[in-house]
């Protein structure tokens, strides 16, 4: 006899169900942010696991570079590459693509949502009260009116470590590493949109509807099968 | 609620934002001076599902952690502060700045507010204001039988008065820029007011480094590209169909969950 009492066919058909769904929660998830500077979308892939019945989802960041548009403004910074700059929130260090970055009552450099911007030294970078001018260079070095005030921290994960989303466009690594001078990339004026490819996630829109269809004829099917052998069988024996 | 569904609306409202941002731009595509604006988005937080919690009996196995994102919001509307096209318009007292400085101009509560939109004309005092009639500061005061004005690339400003024919210096405009002039407050009536964020401004004769040049009988118009706006209509609009179709997708799926019982 089995040593189940729950049907296996019956759990792979679930956790499939719960496959796709987490995969439909991601992509909308990644459409709601097509428009979201310096946004990187995440992938789904499912797992199959040693003790687990059918698929799990897996998550992964999509790290590829977002179109990168030319503004003009002297605060938006795009980077290229695989570095972040670094941000101060009130939960700690988080790493940033960019975007508009802004001045805050201080004029520190503040981001979009009024975290600090660090530099490599630690702090804010402060422009003083009366320049006119601000220049950033490649290696991230912060000129106002031509008066050196810093240079931008850029940083990328470390190899290995985990890079997860913090929310307001930041992300959080497990460990970090500083991006070496040459590799930089810092552009002024530019930013980078969100990296979601609106078309692919329409195919994989798709792919879930009909994924999810089949799945409910399986159980259906499954489901009608065991009614049969319930009911049928259970006459012939008597 | 399925959190699906939840970030697909959170979508739709954030193309619906921009889209609102896209027709004011439109709105003022003949509006002297102005600065087009973009709205811009952050993600919202995100929740980890699974997590790293064993399944079942001695010899599970850990599922992966995924994060599963909650959509988008707002983070800000940024002014674009890039020039304008100049427009001929032969008035003498129509002035445009080709470069990022700004005029001053005082309001009625005595601050400073700043303008690039220099549809200037002489009050019955003799002085330049704008067309609403506040003052540009510094003040330049003009005789009473002005013949003909004339406004260098410099800012300084000379008249021909009916009696002689030589041209007299009567004073110069200023002119004032900021580190970051995203950050200026718009008061509406093409003013703005500096902030912390815009930094403080910095006042300077025109052609001065960075402060731009001045061109009489010219005006700046807005920065406004119809096609761009046209295209980023297009690009708000198919974002939000999109999103629509998320929403429908996840509403779908949920039926067929609840399908599953017979």
């Amino acid at each position: 006899m089995g040593t189940s009492i729950t049907p296996t066919g019956f759990e792979h058909a679930a956790a499939a169900l719960r496959y796709w769904t987490r995969r439909q929660e991601v992509v909308a998830n990644n459409l709601a942010n097509v428009d979201t500077d310096g946004f990187k979308g995440e992938r789904t892939f499912a797992q199959l696991l040693a003790n687990a019945a059918g698929p799990v989802a897996g998550a992964a960041t999509d790290l590829r570079t977002g179109q990168i548009t030319t503004t003009g403004q002297p605060l938006d910074v795009a980077l290229g590459g695989d570095g972040f700059l670094v941000v101060q929130t009130p939960g700690g260090e988080r790493l940033s693509r960019g975007g508009s970055l802004g001045l805050d009552a201080e004029r520190n450099i503040v981001d979009a949502r009024g975290h600090l911007v660090l530099g490599e030294t630690g702090g804010a970078l402060t422009i003083p009260a009366n320049a006119a001018k601000v220049e950033i260079d490649a290696g991230g070095n912060v000129r106002a009116d031509g008066k050196s005030i810093g240079r931008l921290r850029v940083d990328r994960a470390a190899s290995g470590a985990t890079l997860t989303h913090a929310g307001d466009t930041l992300f959080e690594a497990s460990a970090t590493e500083s991006v070496p001078a040459a590799e930089r990339l810092v552009r002024q004026g530019a930013r980078e949109g969100s990296n979601v490819n609106s078309i692919e996630s329409m195919v994989d829109m798709i792919t879930i509807q009909r994924a999810t269809a089949s799945v409910q004829k399986a159980l259906t099917t499954l489901d009608a099968a065991r009614g049969i052998a319930v009911s049928e069988i259970g006459k012939s024996a008597s | 609620m399925d959190p699906a569904l939840r970030a697909a609306a959170t979508g739709m409202m954030a193309q619906q934002t921009r889209t609102e941002v896209i027709a004011n731009n439109l709105a003022n595509v003949n509006t002297t001076a102005f600065k087009r604006s973009r709205a811009h988005f952050v993600d919202l937080l995100y929740q980890t599902v699974q997590g790293p919690t064993a399944t079942a009996g001695t010899d599970a196995n850990t599922l992966p952690a995924i994060q599963i994102g909650r959509g988008t919001r707002l983070a800000g509307v940024q002014r674009l502060h890039s020039q304008g096209a100049l427009e001929q318009t032969d008035r003498s007292t129509d002035l445009a700045i080709e470069g990022e400085g700004f005029f001053q101009v005082q309001m009625n509560n005595g601050q400073l507010a700043y303008t690039r939109d220099g549809t200037f004309q002489l009050s019955d005092q003799g002085t330049l204001v704008t067309q609403e009639g506040l003052t540009v500061v510094p003040g330049v005061k003009f005789p009473r039988d002005v013949t003909n004005v004339s406004v260098s690339r410099g800012g300084i400003v000379s008249v021909v008065t009916g009696s002689g024919s030589a041209p007299t210096e009567v004073g110069r405009i200023e002119l004032a820029r900021f580190a970051n002039p995203s950050g200026l407050t718009a008061l509406g009536e093409n003013l703005f007011q500096a902030t912390g964020a815009s930094g403080e401004p910095v006042t300077g004769f025109p052609e001065d480094d960075g402060m731009g040049h001045l061109l009489q009988g010219q005006l700046e118009s807005s920065n406004v590209e119809i096609v761009q706006e046209m295209v980023d209509m297009i690009s708000a609009m198919r974002a939000y169909e999109i999103n629509s179709k998320a929403i429908k997708n996840s509403e779908s799926m949920s039926e067929i969950a609840s399908g599953l019982i017979r």
